[in-house]
């Protein structure tokens, strides 16, 4: 079987993305209906997403004005006008037969998603984001022969958000749709956690021979849930098409799922086409203006973005990108590393500090950063200390660990510590100590074999538990077996 | 009737089969006659001259009002069960759908 590497040599891989968040709101997209994830099955919903006869939408401004957000972070074109239009299929967990989308006249077209790929920055362009409702989810039951229904997720908000067709590799596909989880975060419109099924997407596929300028036949991949799924979905595809194509046969348009049990896609149906979907203006909803004074007010509270971030980084203190995107990889991070600069730590060390020692204790009871566990100040106060050698290197990480893992002050902990000691008397007392424990070795050094300094170093290291900074120590050493 | 049918007798099947209606041979040849005429209307609406009109998306003529985010009270769940045709535990039973067929 041929890799993608060895495919991608002779054949341009052509990939689009259609990603949806569901946007945390209180109530539902088009009725005061609350959606929680995890909740008993059915006992959020009301008339409107039932679908009950009669029952109408209105519209809620919340989720418009989260669009609105993703739309201005992303540098798009944010309508003041659009409309809604309902999508028709039939499937049991859509009692009403049809899906309220935006279809010719979305809230938001255009945009860039940057994204980082081998170390170069790409600009993903996206086509589109629009609004509509959340199916209810079912479960199959094949011994049965029945499906159960869950009516909770039924009209949720989504924001659907499309690409061109510019993706060129799977990592790079999937590296976007971090991208997309990472901004929806930053700008706080969703979790996207694709395990609560809270970002989901499908991916369009083609492959071109080299050179060709005409797209081939593309399928559509439904349903990835893992963004390690969307790489092996992707490239499975990738495969099947090459693989038919160097067979002399036809892609043929279709529709495919992916099996998240199995690791395999499998065809659907042959793809409908748009005009199947009878999309047309829905009656029920007059079209939509806001002001544009809304958009621009929007647009003023949107927080530095994770690409901004980034590329300030870059530029201002020459860190690589690598640096750079690991700090920027959460709001939370960026913001402590920029709290850090102003207790005036060095970007490079501030850095240093939060990827290594923090990074290692957040990571060593497995939570996600969390910048009240140790402030920027302290970390910064500790920093300091350290680079004036008031402390030494460990003691800096033995107080950084207390802090971390108990509720206690920094000034708490460092007098529990006595990490500052008087230190002059202190390491006079100790390498006094350590002499007179050790006096055959004293005598032995004194006629002239060197090497036990590092042995009387490493006395006096352990006697100080760390604590005395190793300059100071041969300073002193030195200075007392010279006199004594 | 002898103008090119604007639509074919395959065609309202289709469309037929979208909505999940089965149409009886006399049915599809009264229906496909029926929305041919109501497509040879447009061609007479289509003769006003609409270039300096705006386009009417809804006959109301006004916007949609929005609503702020607040939930109220959700329906029981043992009235949405007591509704439904057929249920098990909490969900609501549906004949199984191997295939999704759309979205």
């Amino acid at each position: 079987m041929n890799t993608i590497e060895t495919i991608n040599k002779d054949w341009d891989f052509v990939i689009g993305i259609e990603v949806h968040v569901q946007l945390e709101t209180k109530s539902k997209m088009f009725s005061t209906c609350e959606y929680t994830y995890d909740k008993d099955p059915n006992t959020l919903t009301c008339p409107t997403s039932l679908g009950l006869p009669g029952a109408l939408p209105s519209i809620n401004e919340k989720a418009i004005d989260f669009a609105i957000q993703f739309g201005s972070a992303v540098n798009a074109n944010i309508h003041s006008s659009f409309s809604f239009a309902r999508k028709h299929y039939f499937y049991p967990d859509l009692p009403k037969g049809y899906q309220i989308s935006q279809f010719d006249k979305p809230i938001v077209t255009g945009g860039v998603v940057p994204i980082w790929w081998n170390d170069k920055q790409y600009d993903i362009e996206l086509t589109r984001a629009h609004l509509e409702e959340d199916a209810g989810k079912s479960t199959h039951h094949l011994s049965s022969n029945s499906s159960q229904v869950d009516f909770n997720r039924s009209g949720a908000p989504l924001i659907e958000i499309v690409t061109e067709p510019v993706l060129t590799h799977p990592v790079q596909a999937k590296i976007f749709i971090q991208r997309i989880k990472q901004i929806v975060n930053y700008i706080m419109i969703s979790n996207a956690e694709m395990e609560q099924g809270k970002l989901r997407c499908d991916a369009n596929i083609s492959i071109k021979k080299k050179g060709v300028k005409k797209f081939g036949t593309k399928t559509e991949i439904k349903n990835i849930n893992s963004f390690r799924n969307v790489q092996k979905a992707i490239e499975s595809e990738i495969k099947r098409q090459h693989q038919l194509l160097e067979d002399g046969q036809q892609v043929k348009q279709a529709s495919l799922t992916w099996n998240n049990e199995k690791n395999t896609a499998e065809i659907m149906r042959v793809k409908e086409n748009a005009n199947d979907y009878r999309y047309f203006p829905d009656p029920d909803l007059p079209p939509v203006t806001i002001e544009n004074s809304k958009i621009e007010s929007i647009r003023e509270i949107l927080p530095t973005l994770p690409f901004e971030f980034e590329n300030k980084w870059i530029d201002k203190y020459d860190f690589k990108p690598e640096e750079a995107i690991t700090l920027a990889s959460t709001r939370y991070i960026a913001s402590y590393f920029e709290e850090m600069l102003k207790y005036d730590v060095s970007p490079k060390n501030a850095n240093k500090w939060i990827t290594g020692e923090l990074f290692r204790l957040f990571n060593g009871i497995n939570i996600p950063f969390d910048h009240s566990k140790i402030l920027a100040k302290d970390l910064a106060k500790i920093i300091s200390l350290s680079d004036s050698e008031k402390i030494t290197t460990n003691s800096a990480k033995e107080i950084l660990r207390k802090l971390f893992d108990s509720n206690n002050s920094l000034e708490t902990v460092m007098n529990e510590g006595n990490y500052m000691d008087d230190k002059s008397n202190n390491v006079e007392e100790i390498i006094d100590k350590v002499l007179k424990e050790n006096s055959d070795e004293v005598i032995r050094f004194q006629n002239g074999e060197d090497k036990l300094l590092s042995y009387f170093i490493g006395k006096v290291m352990k006697e100080s538990k760390g604590k005395i900074n190793h300059k100071i120590i041969t300073q002193e050493l030195s200075k007392k077996l010279r006199n004594s | 009737m002898s103008k090119k049918q604007k639509v074919s007798q395959e065609e309202v099947e289709k469309i037929a089969g979208l909505s999940r209606l089965l149409l009886s041979k006399e049915e599809l040849v009264k229906h496909t006659a029926d929305m041919n005429n109501i497509l040879d209307y447009m061609d007479l609406l289509n003769e006003v001259d609409t270039k300096n009109v705006d386009e009417l998306v809804n006959v109301h003529d006004m916007k949609s009002p929005l609503r702020d985010d607040q939930f109220e009270k959700p329906l029981s769940k043992e009235s949405v069960i007591e509704n439904s045709p057929d249920s098990s535990e909490d969900y609501i039973k549906v004949p199984i759908v191997l295939k999704k067929e759309s979205q």
